[in-house]
This record gives structure tokens, sequence and C-alpha cells, in this order.
């Protein structure tokens, strides 16, 4: 099952649903073995695209290749995609040993064979001695890592997964994004992944491509797209941020840049009016107002010193080195 | 109430039983041994070929409209519930003079041919067992189309989308994957139809085909024999029972959800041969089971018409049916709103047993016209008889057969038949409504009236009123209990038509018929309609079979 996974090449790719446009000329080329995530609300058009690449949606123009292979006359079925889908769809008239199955079988597989290989597609995702199960006594936990083994089983070239862990809980979401973290790694897979969730695609992808109108805002590895956003849209998709106007033009900053000061009595520029603390556990965030200025500060919590009270007046201040500046 | 309505939904059964237990005498000796082997086997045929024949037609159909583009999709999709408007009666009577030697169609390819002599052309003999099964099942495979197609686009989409991701071509999807899928709703779908077919009185005596239904019949108004129709009407009642039972196991514990809210992905383009085939297949039963019928019974309306003008008595059949029809709705949508309302989970106290009394009611579906009529004469003649004897004692006057020479037995008949439609509409209508409304309502202080009037009722009115309307045209195209039980010298657009045909005189039913067909197109645009609006028929998805209704 170790083989390094393919390259996908999208080129121009633009679709209407009726007159509405869901893909606008949209083009980007994944690596053989890359963690590639699609990153955007819903209405984006991440999943058309997700769905243009496997081959369900035809597209008006542009083409899709794998491998340097134009995938244009190859049906779904021949792709060797394997995918993930957001609501699992397991067959729920077959057990779990069944459905890991079918994919070997539909490609002619012996019988001893699809057995040894469900097995060991089992083990790997720890769920061994669950084959004989229908898959509505498993809990969503497992029945998502059914849904992997049966698309990992295959040995695709490219491992697609649309919102795959969303209906899970946080706790079972972290540990199964440890688990694809290693299974990416341990077998050089080709992963296409669609999330709306900023943090999960912080975590997981070696790139991050934010989806915004049917096309591709910003692109590149999580830190770039973190501190080096493109456009104020990204920077505020993209985990909270102060935007602000001055001399220079916009500026985004990161609420963990900013640091915050009592000081009582003072005015004049760099104080502002405390609106809102918010416990946050690992530390608070500070909302306050400076004239028109927003300012959102996430800082330490206070050990030993008094808490931050709202109506406070606090200076706040920021290393030039942090602030980002809009091409 | 809501006892009394199910004490008297059990009345027919009460009634063939004690029927059928007084005449064991001289006739069964001679049905057991002469009528009821031919007739329970004819009957058991027919339902094995009408179950193939829609099983195929239907499940293939929603294949094809669901999965599949091709050209005429979008219009076919719609055009394939056509045939729900022609009641089974209707069908056989257009084909047996379509058909007919000198009809059109052997006439034109007697043509074609040059042939002159009628009988030098072979053709298929319409009045057999195989053209009964061909015609019913033309007619009656949207029972399974309709929740089949549903279950495809809601609920297994994206099991379709897995199983070719993982390699498997269209073929293999639709064998490993959709047929075992569509299992309960061709279950439902199936025995619906079957149970139309054994409720059928219509085309089986036109196209000379034994049944159980018409053995009841003749033997009621040929043999006057009603013992012997109750103790035929039993057997019915059993193989009625049986179908429903195997139903019931076909669906054991598939009640598969799975797909959740998933978009369905676009279809799987066909081009060339294939879509040719798929189109024909999908314009087929269309052709057959509406579109020949239905300009048939045009082309004869409008002869008729111009030659001799409508029909005298035409305003009188129509005033009889709709007065009949809309009585029957008026009373089993007010019984249905009771029962589904006692039943609901908030009412409080009771709800256990309440719960129940909606499923007895709605077993009348079950219950072909002619087992009804036979199992309620009893009632109905003891009661009449009790009134008129009580009248004659008290004030020396006969008031004669009350319920029976009223019309009130029909009514009584169509509320038992049908009542299983609106407690079906309005159910669904209640599973729509969050309990958490009616709980917010009762915080804000309203009382039960209140919450009935202001709440339930305006969120309920869509679903009361379709329930209305499918009733309404259920009682109006029904012909097996209103033949039996209606007044003397009564006709309705239904009875008329039975006569012409018995009579052999097409032609002159054809003006009824239609009428008949116009009026069943309603519900057809509203299915068809809503099914367009969400892409799915949302509101059929639940229970096909009792919102569709036993036609």
């Amino acid at each position: 099952m170790t083989k390094r996974g393919k390259s996908v090449r999208i080129e121009g790719i633009t679709k209407h649903y009726g007159s509405a446009r869901v893909l606008d000329d949209l083009s980007i080329d994944i690596a053989p073995g890359e963690f590639c995530t699609f990153l955007g609300a819903s209405g984006s058009g991440k999943t058309t695209l997700l769905k243009v690449m496997v081959g369900f949606e035809p597209f008006e123009s542009g083409r899709v290749s794998i491998d340097g292979r134009d995938m244009c006359d190859v049906p779904v079925e021949r792709r060797n995609i394997g995918m993930v889908f957001q609501n699992y769809a397991l067959f729920p008239h077959m057990n779990v040993g069944a459905n890991i199955g079918f994919g070997l079988e539909v490609r002619g597989m012996a019988k001893a064979a699809i057995a040894r290989r469900v097995d060991d597609a089992l083990a790997q995702v720890g769920l061994a001695g669950l084959a004989e199960r229908p898959p509505a006594e498993l809990s969503g936990g497992q029945q998502q890592r059914v849904a992997l083994a049966r698309a990992l089983v295959i040995d695709p070239d490219i491992l697609v997964m649309d919102e795959p862990l969303g209906a899970l809980d946080k706790n079972l979401r972290h540990a199964i994004q440890l688990q694809l973290k290693q299974l990416h790694r341990a077998l050089s897979l080709t992963i296409v992944y669609v999330t709306h969730d900023q943090d999960e695609a912080l975590h997981l992808s070696d790139r991050i491509a934010i989806m915004d109108g049917g096309r591709i805002v910003q692109q590149g590895t999580p830190r770039e797209v973190y501190f080096k956003p493109r456009t104020p849209f990204v920077a505020t998709f993209l985990g909270e941020c102060n935007i602000w106007n001055d001399a220079a033009g916009p500026l985004a900053l990161r609420p963990e840049h900013v640091a915050v000061a009592k000081a009582e009595g003072a005015s004049g520029p760099g104080v502002a009016v405390v609106e809102a603390v918010i416990f946050l556990g690992g530390g608070q965030k500070i909302v306050a107002r400076d004239g028109d200025r927003q300012v959102t500060a996430i800082i330490p919590f206070p050990v030993g010193a008094p808490e931050l009270q709202i109506g406070e007046r606090i200076r706040y201040s920021y290393d030039d080195c942090s602030v980002h500046r809009f091409d | 109430m809501s006892a009394a309505v199910a004490v008297l939904v059990l009345a027919p059964v009460g009634g063939l039983v004690f029927f059928a237990a007084m005449g064991s005498g001289d006739l069964w000796p001679h049905l057991f041994a002469n009528v009821l082997p031919t007739a329970l086997r004819t009957t058991l045929v027919l339902l094995l070929g009408v179950g193939v024949v829609v099983a195929v037609v239907g499940v293939g159909a929603a294949w094809l409209v669901a999965m599949c583009r091709f050209p005429g999709r979008r219009w076919l999709e719609w055009a394939l519930l056509l045939p729900l408007s022609i009641p089974t009666y209707i069908g056989a009577y257009a084909y047996l003079d379509v058909l007919h030697p000198v009809g059109p169609v052997q006439t034109g390819l007697r043509a074609l041919f040059g042939l002159t002599d009628p009988r030098a052309l072979w053709f298929p003999e319409i009045r057999s067992l195989p053209g009964a099964i061909l015609v019913l099942g033309a007619v009656l495979y949207p029972y399974v189309y309709l929740p089949t197609r549903a279950l495809f686009l809601m609920e297994s989409a994206s099991l379709f989308d897995a199983a070719r991701s993982l390699g498997a071509g269209r073929w293999r999807t639709f064998l490993r994957v959709a047929l075992p899928l569509s299992r309960p709703a061709v279950a439902a779908g199936v025995s619906l139809a079957l149970l139309e077919t054994l409720n059928d009185i219509g085309a089986s005596s036109f196209l000379g085909v034994n049944t159980l239904t018409v053995s009841i019949y003749t033997t009621w108004t040929a043999r006057s024999s009603i013992e012997g129709a109750a103790q035929i009407a039993l057997v019915m009642l059993v193989v009625a029972s049986a179908l429903i039972l195997l139903e019931r196991r076909a669906r054991h514990g598939k009640r598969f959800a799975a797909g959740g809210d998933a978009p369905p992905s676009a279809r799987v383009p066909l081009s060339g041969a294939a879509a040719a085939a798929a189109a024909a297949f999908c314009a087929l039963p269309v052709f057959v089971g509406f579109a020949l019928p239905a300009s048939y019974l045009l082309v004869q309306a409008w002869r008729r018409v111009s030659a001799f003008g409508l029909p005298v008595e035409l305003g009188r059949w129509i005033a009889n049916t709709v007065l009949l029809a809309s009585i029957a709705t008026g009373i089993a949508v007010a019984i249905a709103l009771v029962l589904v309302y006692a039943a609901r989970p908030l009412a409080g106290s009771g709800g256990g047993w309440r719960a129940a009394v909606p499923r007895i009611a709605s077993l009348g579906y079950a219950m072909p016209g002619t087992v009804l009529a036979v199992g309620l004469l009893v009632p109905v003649a003891a009661l009449d008889n009790l009134v008129d004897d009580a009248m004659r004692s008290l004030f020396g006057l006969s008031t004669g057969l009350l319920l029976s020479g009223s019309g009130a037995a029909v009514i009584f008949a169509y509320v038992l038949r049908f009542l299983a439609i609106p407690i079906g509409t309005i159910e669904s209508g209640f599973a729509k409504i969050d309990p958490a409304i009616e709980l917010s309502g009762r915080s804000l202080g309203a009382g039960a009236g209140r919450i009935l009037l202001r709440i339930h009722a305006p969120l309920l009115r869509p679903a009361i009123l379709a329930g209305a309307l499918l009733v309404f045209v259920d009682c109006m195209k029904e012909l097996p209990a209103t033949l039996l039980l209606r007044p003397f010298d009564f006709e309705t657009l239904a009875t008329h038509i039975f006569a012409e045909a018995a009579r052999g005189t097409y032609e002159d039913g054809a003006i009824a018929a239609l009428a008949i067909v116009a009026v069943s197109l309603l519900p057809v645009a509203v299915v068809g309609l809503s099914g367009r609006g969400e892409r799915s028929g949302q509101a059929f998805r639940a229970r096909p079979a009792v919102a569709v209704g036993p036609a």
C-alpha cells in the first residue's frame, strides 16, 4: 500500500448552476503527496470543486488532469479516487466488512484476499474485529473511520475528503485529525480536503486554498496565509484580526500581537476604553474602543494582578514587525 | 369517539363472518368445488403478474429518471405519474375498444397489410389474463415509481456517489446498492398496486378474468346468494391480509435513512443507443398507461357529443357522484382530524392506546370494496330494520330501508375505505410541526382550544386540503362498493361506465369516463408540482402508500 500519491492539476474550470457562477476560471496544482485543503464558507464553491475533480459534476470549460492525464473521458468509477463523504455514505444494507471490501470486489479481487485486506484496513484505523457489525450499530467516530478505511483500501491515487469531521465532537475531531496526519505521512497520500473550519485547515494542511465566490482568493502554507493575508477578507476569515487604517493605508494585526496595560486617567492616541472582557480559559480576550477603531487583544490571564473591568482605560501597543500590510 | 371509530372499522369483518356462518349449507360445496379454486388461482396469477410488471416498470423508470440524463427526461419524470389518473376499469374499458377486431389498431394493421377479412390478422386477445395483467400494470406502476424515485433522490444519492467513487459502474451500482436499498419503497408500492388489483372489479370483469372480486359480484347479483358472496369475501380478506403481512416482512427492519441531506450529484449523461433506450423505457408506460386511453376517450367523447349532444342524464350522474363524494370527504376528514389530534404525543393521558387508533382506522384501505360492501350489509340492514320496526310500533309508519335506500351505506363504505388517506396526510402535516411550537404556545398561556384554532389549524390547512382532495377523487372513482351498496336505480359516473361496458356500448360511457379522468388529474398535478418544487415529492416520502391513496 505504500506508493506515492498522484498529482492533480485543475486548469481554468468554470461552472454555472443556472445563471449563478459557482466556479470562476479556477486553477490550482496539487503536488504528489501533498495535503491540500480548500477552505471557505458555505456557497464558496469548495464542494462543487471537489465534485468536479472526482467527476460527479460536469463543467463548461477547463480541464482536470491526474498524474498528467486528462480526466475528461474518464468516468468517476475509473478514476481511482478514494472519497470520504460528509455523512460517510456507508451502505446500510452491508456490514462493515462488506462496505470496506466493496471497492475490492468491484476490482475483481478474490474473496480470501479481500477478507485479508479488510482486516488489515480495520486494524489500521483501530477498529479490528468489527467487520461483522452493521454500520448503524457504530458510533459516529467509528463510522467515520470505516468510511476512511473503505476509501483507503482501494489504494487510491488521491484521497478526497468532504467535511469528513463535521459531525463529530471536538475531542474526537482532534484525535482523528492526529490519526489522519499520521496516515498522510506514512502512506505518502495526496489528500484533497474540504472544510469550513479554519482551525482544522490550519492543523492539517501542507497548503490551504481559501475560496470565495468560486475563486481561490489566496493559497499557501498555513503560516503564509495566516500571517500574510492578501486581503482583509482572508485575514478575518482565518482567525480573528484587527483591521485598521492609518496614514499608510489598511493594516492587519492579530489580537495575540497586541499588548495591553492599565492606563488610568490617560487619554490620546493609543488609549482605549474596555468594552468587553471574555474569558478564554488559556487567556482572555479584551475588546476595547479607541475612537472609531475597535481593538481586540488576546492576552494572558493576569496572575496576582487585578482583572480588567469594563469602562477601564487601557494603553495598547504592538511591535511594528507584527503589523501586516495588504499588497 | 376514538373507540367508536375503531369499532365501526371492524364492523364489516363481523358482518362477513356472520353471513358466511349463516350460509354454510348448500352453496358452500358448490363454491368450494367449482368457483373458489379457479377464482383463487386466477387472482393469484393476476397478482403475481401485476406485481412483476409494476415492480419492473416502476423501479426501472425511477432509476433512469433519478440517476441518468437523456432527452425528454424532465418531461417524462412528471409524465410518468399521469396513469394515476386512469382508474383500472377505465383503462380496461378503453383498451377493449381500441384493440377490438374492428377497433382502430386492428383495422389499421389490416389496412397496412392489405387484409380485408377481420379474422385474417392474428392479434393477441386483450380479453385474457395476460391482457388484464398488462392493462392493470400499465395504470398501477406509479404506486411503485413515486416512492422509489423519492427514495433514490432523497435518501440514497450520496450512497450512489460512494459506490461510483469505489469503482462500481452504472449496472453494478444499480444491482448492488440501489436495488437492495429500494426494497422498502418497492414493497410498499407493490403492495398498494396489488391491493388495487384485488379491489378491481371493472377491469377484471370487462376483460373476462374471473377473479375473487368478480365471483363475489356474480354470486351476489346473479345467484342472489349473499352468504356465498360473504364466504368468498372471507377468502379475499385472507389474501389481502397475506399481502399486508408480506409487505411488513419485506420492509422489516429496513427503514434506511442513511443518506442524510447531501444533495445528489449531477445525473450520469447517457448517449446514443443507451439514451434512446432509456427514453423509450420511460415513454412506453406513459403511452400505454395514459396517452392512448386518454386520447381514445377524448375522441370517443367528442364523437358522441357531436352526434347526439351530451347525454340527458349526465347532470344527474355528476350530481349523484359529487354529492356522495363530498359528504364522505367531509366526514372522513373530520374523523381523521379528531383521531390524529387525539393521538399526538402531547395529547396527554391515554395517549398510549389513542395513538393506535389511527392505525386501526387505516385498515379499511386494505379491504377490497366488494368485501367491505358484503360486510357492511349486515350492520346496515340490521339498523334499517331496527329503525323501521321502532317507527312502525311507535307511530305506525314504515321508514323503509333508511340507510341502504338513501346512499348512506355507500358513504359509510367510502369513509371506511378511504379514511387512511386524510389520516396519512394530516399525520405527516403534524409531523412537520415542531412540538416545541405547541409547548411555547402553552407557556405563553394559550389553552388547548386556542392552540388548535390559532396554531394547528392554520399550519395544518395544506395537509387537510390535500387529504380532502385525494379522498374526494378516490370516492368519485370508486366502483365496487358503489355498485353493490347504491340505492336502486341510482347511477354515478362510475356505475354508469360499468353498465355501458356490460352492455357493450362503449362509446356511450366515454363522456363519463373522461369526466372521471379529468378530475383525477387534479391530485396528479399536485403530486407532480410538489415533486418539482423540491425535486422529490417530499410530502409523499414518509407514507407514500397512504398519501397517494388507494385509488
